[in-house]
């Protein structure tokens, strides 16, 4: 079978180093990529081919890109991860480095912080930064390059990326939380100034260090609201037969960005992220993909099976949790899931191993200079009652508890009923991306898992957490509930 | 006007104390367009040069392009002996383009070899002389050369050239979006070079390069301007050949008054374009050509059943089943398949005009160690006609953007010393003679 990147060319490879456009017939050269003619460079691993057009060798015929199960990988491949001590960027950092990366991230335990802050804490234990390195290294025999640095640290963070130079950035280094941007004025300003002040200091030094990394920068789902038109949700941007019609008059809206409606002001910082990764693209030739990720949930790398000291965190505070880990956490301890409103609200979904396929197939496929894309990253769309219902089915068969679901009133602005036609057509088509994980599967891992005594018992302490108390209107109190359902 | 003969002796006995020599490029510059800028007082300078040695036209190797000609100069080999047909060259395994580097270049340069007897070169703006190589002097190179960090001996030079903010070359797609600024930038980086050039003066040197490059980018997108009175650039041409002049006049007095011989030399010459024509078009219409993609990029998907594929700008080659990736063509069939094509290329029309002046085989025009790898055949267009490969175009040919185009038999020489050559050499024999002068 082909791999999905194998008709990649130079083009896509941060190894390629652009020169400039030549353009024969009129003896000519350019700063930039020419129309017609030759684009020319040459190439950091294999200087002796001199200068070359880009789309003279492909990934399959270049000896740097080995085959690899998630398509073509290029050899010694050095990826740094922002926010390496969260939820997403531990794992990541596991999963690529037994792969083979060379793995380096920064991390200033922000989150550690914020979930301490509120009060909670993960409730599957995690080591100490230096340990798990330490067991990373002796169990896993990967090391990792890791540093403690703010992103908005201007002067450490580009000494660390000076020393490392990676091909590949994953961008994991922003506060994810829709409620904790809401508490109140501080803290809106808080999730604001750190995300897209985090990115664009990101962006300014890709440029200066770093031009021809890919940004894999996370982006959510949210960013793009629930239209209540029923106008699909294209994956970022509008497909090339897109056409806006007024009046009498018609205008092709192919390649322009989608509308966004984010949902909170975390997620307006997430649009705002947007914009700014891509006119960086436009102006300086970077390269990104802005990942519209659905809502991670799972425990399970088979990495996190080696020690428990290799485990990620898991939130399921109000602020930190998200929804079908919060559901399994509060099965566990018999308090009722909460569903927010109707919970006829539909969102994506991605398992936190499919998650880690996805990404990894995006590293390995470089989007070329200058080149903004963007993927819908979700293997599935469910209503919240409908995920609510599954993990109680799970927690009565499987494991003999007796879980109950209860409707709160909603603390959000937000569409209880409203369609939702999300595209995710990119990952599957374009990257070969397959999911391995199926829902029931992983909520049955997480069942296994937070049914541990000690897990259990780290839930029970934090159960006053869980439960919202920041609605968007600025009030604090409990959310009032509407309706107990025990009967599914 | 004194004799032809007359001017050679006495330039050589002008200069015969001299050890040293100056060669002064103007890439792509025709030998009647300075004797009508001459006649119609523009070149005041050339005039005064024209009058006092000798002015020849001259011819270049094909294919006509700066990149062949500029090396056949330098090294004062013919294509077979240097390697270089053109300014790119496919993979012979998978069809993928590369750029003949000037590292790569097998054989040495004239400065390579007078510098091993210790003299001392500076060139200025030589094309196809990136990245830079090892000079005893300095070497900055000409088009192609993607960034100045690599076209730059010895590296100690580049703050300088930073400082003056050089340019190697003028950034060609102002050509097509502000023709304002194209000339703006033209005249500026013809400023810069002559400050270059005023700098490494003063250094100690026996062989001086300084190429004008300007003359050939303005050809491409104004020579129609040279003579048609309505053009709205008219003006601008003129100017910028009055700039050219004014320079030229500076370093030949200097030479003059230093009793250094210098020569005046183009890489080719120009005409009027008509049409652009595809020979990758022809050879798809003809069956010798075909791809896997609808919409092919490049040679990379080129289909396995082709017998034949063109490189720019007027290269042919067989595809030979033991030569190439996807070869197909069996060495029983190489002669009477070119035979079948020249007589196809021969009879290509355009409006009732013949398209092809002459077809090549490789063995008619190239000798050498490099021999192999010369295209099967090389074809020269009549002036009108601009080949080019053409992979992309959907079309056979079509009306160009260009106004220009390169001319292989209107180059022309001033020769101050009055070097030894036929009534229209080639300009490889004009760097033999060269070579001879410092290594006699």
């Amino acid at each position: 079978m082909t791999e999905h990147n194998a008709h990649n060319t130079c083009w896509n490879c941060p190894m390629f180093e652009f020169k400039g456009g030549v353009d024969f017939r009129a003896c000519g050269q350019s700063a930039g990529e020419v129309e017609e003619g030759f684009n020319m460079g040459s190439c950091k691993r294999r200087p002796e081919l001199g200068f070359f057009d880009p789309s003279s060798v492909s990934f399959e015929e270049c000896p740097e890109w080995e085959k690899s199960e998630y398509g073509y990988r290029l050899r010694k491949m050095k990826v740094m991860i922002l926010g390496i001590d969260g939820y997403l960027g531990w794992s990541l950092a596991l999963w690529l480095g037994s792969l083979g990366y060379e793995v380096s991230g920064i991390d200033n335990y922000s989150r550690r912080n914020w979930v301490k802050e509120k009060g909670s804490h993960t409730i599957v234990p995690i080591a100490r930064m230096t340990q798990r390195l330490k067991k990373a290294k002796e169990i896993l025999g990967i090391n990792i390059n890791f540093r403690e640095i703010d992103l908005l640290d201007r002067n450490k963070f580009r000494e660390f990326l000076e020393e490392v130079k990676p091909d590949a950035i994953v961008h994991y280094a922003e506060n994810p939380s829709a409620p904790y941007s809401m508490v109140d004025d501080d803290h809106a300003v808080f999730v604001q100034t750190n995300n897209v002040m985090g990115t664009l200091r990101l962006l300014f030094a890709m440029r200066d260090i770093v031009p021809n990394a890919s940004l894999i920068k996370l982006g959510t789902m949210g960013e793009y609201g629930t239209p209540l038109t029923g106008r699909p949700i294209f994956e970022g941007l509008f497909p090339a037969d897109a056409v806006l019609k007024w009046g009498d008059r018609e205008w092709s809206l192919g390649g322009e960005l989608t509308p966004r409606d984010p949902v909170s002001f975390y997620h307006v910082s997430k649009v705002q992220d947007t914009f700014n990764v891509y006119e960086a693209c436009k102006y300086w030739w970077l390269r990104s993909y802005d990942i519209m990720q659905g809502v991670i949930y799972g425990v399970h790398l088979p990495q996190f099976e080696e020690d428990d000291d290799l485990r990620t965190r898991f939130d399921v505070d109000e602020w930190f949790g998200t929804a079908i880990n919060r559901f399994v956490a509060q099965a566990v301890v018999g308090i009722p899931l909460t569903i927010y409103g109707t919970g006829h609200q539909k969102r994506g979904f991605l398992a936190l191993m499919d998650a880690m396929q996805c990404m990894t197939r995006l590293i390995n496929n470089p989007p070329p200079p200058g080149v903004y894309d963007v993927v819908n990253q979700l293997s599935g769309v469910y209503s919240l009652m409908e995920l609510a219902m599954t993990v109680a089915k799970i927690g009565k068969e499987e494991f003999g508890l007796s879980p109950k679901i209860q409707r709160l009133e909603n603390p959000r602005v937000e569409a209880d009923e409203h369609p939702y036609e999300v595209i995710y057509k990119n990952l599957p088509d374009r990257f070969g991306f397959k999911p391995k994980v199926t829902l029931e599967e992983e909520i049955y891992r997480m069942f296994k898992l937070l049914t541990k005594p000690h897990i259990k018992a780290r839930i029970e302490e934090k159960k006053h957490v869980i439960l919202p108390r920041t609605h968007w209107s600025g009030e604090k109190r409990e959310a009032k509930i509407i309706e107990i359902i025990d009967k599914f | 006007m004194i004799g032809l003969k007359r001017k050679i002796k006495e330039g050589k006995m002008l200069f015969k104390k001299s050890r040293k020599f100056m060669v002064i490029g103007i890439d792509g510059v025709p030998h009647e367009l300075i004797k009508d800028f001459v006649q119609k007082g523009i070149m005041p300078n050339f005039k005064r040069l024209i009058e006092r040695y000798k002015f020849i036209r001259t011819q270049v190797p094909v294919p006509e392009v700066s990149s062949v000609s500029w090396t056949s100069f330098m090294t004062g080999m013919n294509p077979g002996e240097h390697g270089i047909y053109g300014f790119m060259e496919i993979n012979k395994k998978n069809y993928g383009y590369r750029f003949p580097t000037f590292p790569l270049l097998p054989v040495k340069t004239i400065w390579e070899k007078i510098g091993e007897k210790g003299k001392k070169s500076i060139i200025i703006n030589l094309p196809n002389t990136y990245p830079v190589r090892k000079i005893n002097g300095y070497l900055i190179s000409g088009f192609v050369a993607l960034d100045l960090e690599n076209a730059v001996y010895p590296k100690e030079f580049l703050s300088y050239l930073k400082k003056l903010d050089y340019k190697v070359d003028v950034d060609t797609a102002l050509g097509r979006s502000d023709k304002k600024f194209f000339l703006k930038e033209l005249h500026d980086t013809l400023d810069k070079r002559f400050s270059v050039y005023k700098k490494l003066d003063k250094e100690k040197w026996d062989l001086f390069f300084f190429i004008i490059t300007g003359t050939d980018r303005l050809h491409h997108f104004l020579f129609k301007a040279k003579d048609d009175e309505k053009h709205e650039n008219q003006k601008d041409f003129e100017d910028y050949y009055r700039h050219v002049d004014s320079v030229i006049g500076k370093i030949t007095e200097e030479m003059e008054k230093r009793g250094i011989p210098f020569i005046i030399l183009s890489d080719h010459g120009f005409t009027s374009l008509k049409y652009e024509v595809y020979i990758s078009q022809y050879l798809k219409e003809w069956g010798y050509l075909d791809f896997e993609d609808e919409n092919p990029k490049n040679l990379k998907s080129i289909k396995e059943t082709s017998q034949a594929f063109a490189l720019d700008p007027s290269r042919v080659y067989i595809n030979l089943k033991d030569k190439y990736g996807k070869g197909s063509v069996d060495q029983k069939d190489y002669e009477k398949l070119r035979l079948e094509l020249k007589e196809r290329f021969l009879s290509i029309e355009i409006e009732g005009e013949k398209v092809i002046k002459n077809v090549f085989f490789k063995e008619d025009i190239y000798s050498g160690q490099f021999f192999d790898n010369a295209p099967d055949i090389v074809l020269l267009s009549n002036y009108g006609f601009d080949l080019k490969a053409g992979i992309t175009k959907k079309e056979k040919y079509s009306i160009s953007f260009f106004e220009g185009m390169h001319a292989q038999d209107n180059a022309l020489l001033l020769d101050s010393y009055g070097f030894d050559l036929e009534k229209h050499p080639y300009i490889n024999d004009i760097g033999k003679e060269l070579e001879k002068y410092f290594l006699k």
